[in-house]
């Protein structure tokens, strides 16, 4: 297994394709946190920074910045790296004729499709690592404030948290290139899921909970109404890996975050109400973050086991002629 | 005589198509074994339950007294498979190729062993090339070393001259009739080219729509159906028995 582990990891960082979409994440989150520090930068200036206190650094990682926060960001670009990590690794030793020869090797199919799963999610810890602490870098440079103990805490969990959801796209992508025999065919059937459960599932998710949850008047909905459908939309984000990353992420870095349903009571209120509220209200100490977030990370890593089981039983039960 | 291979009542069935008819073949430790028959005929489906790659359906197999189905990983260290359209990793020298088949049979040595098995077939001075560069020849010959690295007692070969030009399948055959005599191996070559398994074969069998039709030496199955000692004849001979019992 090691010897399949060694030379998938080889494989990855020697790839062309896996570098081209690295170099672009890359270029993304810095442009992303670029932007985001730019607006922290002025809000300390004009005298923010006894309500940042404490949160500063985590703004570089959340602020929306001009486009995206990078939060938003790898939820919904992230799963291209695990996607391209996976997509082809069976169909690609099917179609060149290698893989009869490794599997007549004394290797066990589960030891085989568990090395090139273990060396994906080790490229994309490497990834991520990478670049948190060149973000952690700029961030100091940038903006001048040093992280403190509980944000690089905070950090370390998302950190995890986004391993299991870009190893959910791994998974999902090893499974296509199981059931593939061509890599274009994977790849598509990898990326329509990818839009489909990214982009589509949640407004689908959020209509279903509108009509589950309607207002009386809409022009004047009611606090119950708004927490119904606060309600409703949690219910329906549980279906999407990319609404239960954006949920845990958000947990685990806004520390004023209080719940999911935060938002549908926050439009039920006056705009100076808001403002107070969210001003002078303390943060979440990370313990209590960590639970809001544990629902949507113990779905996610469900999602994450189910995409590797599936491909794990897929591959074993095939035929090695067929393949 | 001691048998490397046996298979009793070996079968094989996807769906309702019947791939390995109730096979039962017995090889003997030492000899090059023809596996014959047209294409389709069940021969690398057969090859594929020996490795423990393919569950049969019904019957067993006993490959160097192990179950391939019990004991998969057992026969895949004591035996090599050449896979007909054997691939190769392009971006790999020959060496490396080696390496990589050394650690996955968890061989000592490697270095050294790489480099006997390249000299064995022919490929010492192309050891540092990139196998994406190989003839088909070469990399024919390249499979048969990752075969050899790993010292096999039984090698399946399944058909290792397909693609090849006319020196490249001389040099094979010559390769593989050495194997029994230098390294007292026992190899069966499933083959369609029943010209150039008559040349190396000690004893054939001939497989058709998944059936055993005939096995033996062919001088045994040409005195048996009356027939010239000569492959062919015994092999078409035995193919128009099989339409004729089909169509009765």
């Amino acid at each position: 297994m090691k010897a399949v582990f060694r030379k998938e990891l080889a494989d990855h960082f020697g790839s062309s394709r896996f570098l081209a979409t690295l170099s672009l994440i890359f270029m993304c989150s810095f442009l992303s946190a670029h932007m985001a520090g730019q607006g922290v930068r002025a809000l300390l200036a004009e005298g923010g920074g006894v309500w940042l206190e404490g949160r500063t650094f985590l703004l570089l990682f959340t602020a929306p910045g001009g486009f995206f926060s990078l939060s938003v960001f790898l939820a919904l670009f992230g799963p291209l790296v695990g996607v391209v990590l996976g997509f082809d690794s069976v169909n690609r030793e099917r179609s060149q004729g290698t893989l009869s020869k490794i599997l007549a090797q004394p290797i066990r199919r589960d030891e085989f499709i568990l090395a090139k799963f273990l060396a994906g999610l080790t490229v994309l810890a490497v990834t991520l690592t990478a670049l948190t602490l060149v973000l952690i870098g700029l961030g100091l440079m940038g903006v001048g404030v040093v992280p403190t103990v509980e944000e690089v805490l905070r950090l370390g969990v998302f950190w995890l948290v986004s391993l299991v959801y870009l190893g959910f796209w791994l998974g999902v992508a090893m499974l296509a290139s199981i059931v593939f025999r061509s890599a274009g065919g994977s790849a598509m059937a990898s990326a329509a899921l990818w839009i489909f459960l990214t982009f589509f599932l949640p407004v689908l998710g959020q209509a279903a909970a509108a009509a589950w949850a309607p207002f009386a008047d809409p022009s004047r909905p009611q606090v119950e109404e708004l927490e119904k459908l606060g309600r409703a939309n949690r219910l329906a984000s549980l279906v999407s890996p990319a609404s239960l990353y954006d949920e845990a992420s958000a947990a685990l870095l806004d520390p004023t975050r209080r719940g999911a349903d935060q938002t549908f009571r926050l439009a039920a209120m006056s705009r100076v109400d808001q403002y107070l509220l969210r001003r002078f209200q303390g943060l979440l100490p990370l313990p209590q973050s960590l639970i809001m977030a544990m629902p949507d990370f113990l779905m996610l890593l469900g999602f994450s086991a189910a995409a590797f089981v599936l491909s794990y039983l897929t591959f074993v039960r095939q035929e090695v002629r067929s393949a | 005589m001691e048998h490397v291979v046996e298979t009793f009542g070996l079968t094989k069935r996807y769906g309702s198509e019947t791939a390995v008819d109730h096979l039962d073949l017995a090889v003997e430790a030492g000899e090059i074994f023809g596996f014959l028959g047209p294409n389709g005929a069940g021969k690398t489906t057969t090859l594929l339950m020996l490795l423990g790659l393919s569950e049969p359906s019904e019957g067993r197999a006993l490959v160097l007294g192990l179950d391939p189905l019990r004991s998969p990983l057992a026969v895949k260290s004591k035996t090599g498979y050449l896979a007909e359209n054997m691939g190769v990793y392009r971006d790999m020298t020959a060496r490396e190729s080696l390496r990589y088949i050394a650690e996955l049979n968890r061989l000592d040595r490697v270095e050294l062993a790489a480099a006997e098995a390249l000299e064995l077939v022919g490929l010492g001075e192309a050891a540092d090339k990139l196998t994406g560069a190989f003839s088909r020849g070469m990399r024919q010959r390249l499979g048969l070393a990752e075969v050899l690295i790993k010292q096999p007692g039984l090698v399946f070969l399944d058909e290792p001259t397909l693609g090849l030009d006319p020196d490249g399948i001389a040099a094979m055959l010559e390769l593989i009739e050495r194997l029994p005599r230098e390294r007292g191996l026992t190899v069966v070559l499933s083959s369609h080219l029943l010209h150039l398994v008559s040349r190396v074969a000690h004893r054939v069998a001939i497989l058709d729509h998944g059936r055993l039709l005939a096995q033996g030496s062919v001088a045994e199955l040409a005195a048996e159906r009356g027939v010239a000692p000569d492959l062919e004849e015994v092999y078409r001979c035995c193919l128009k028995r099989a339409g004729e019992e089909a169509a009765a």
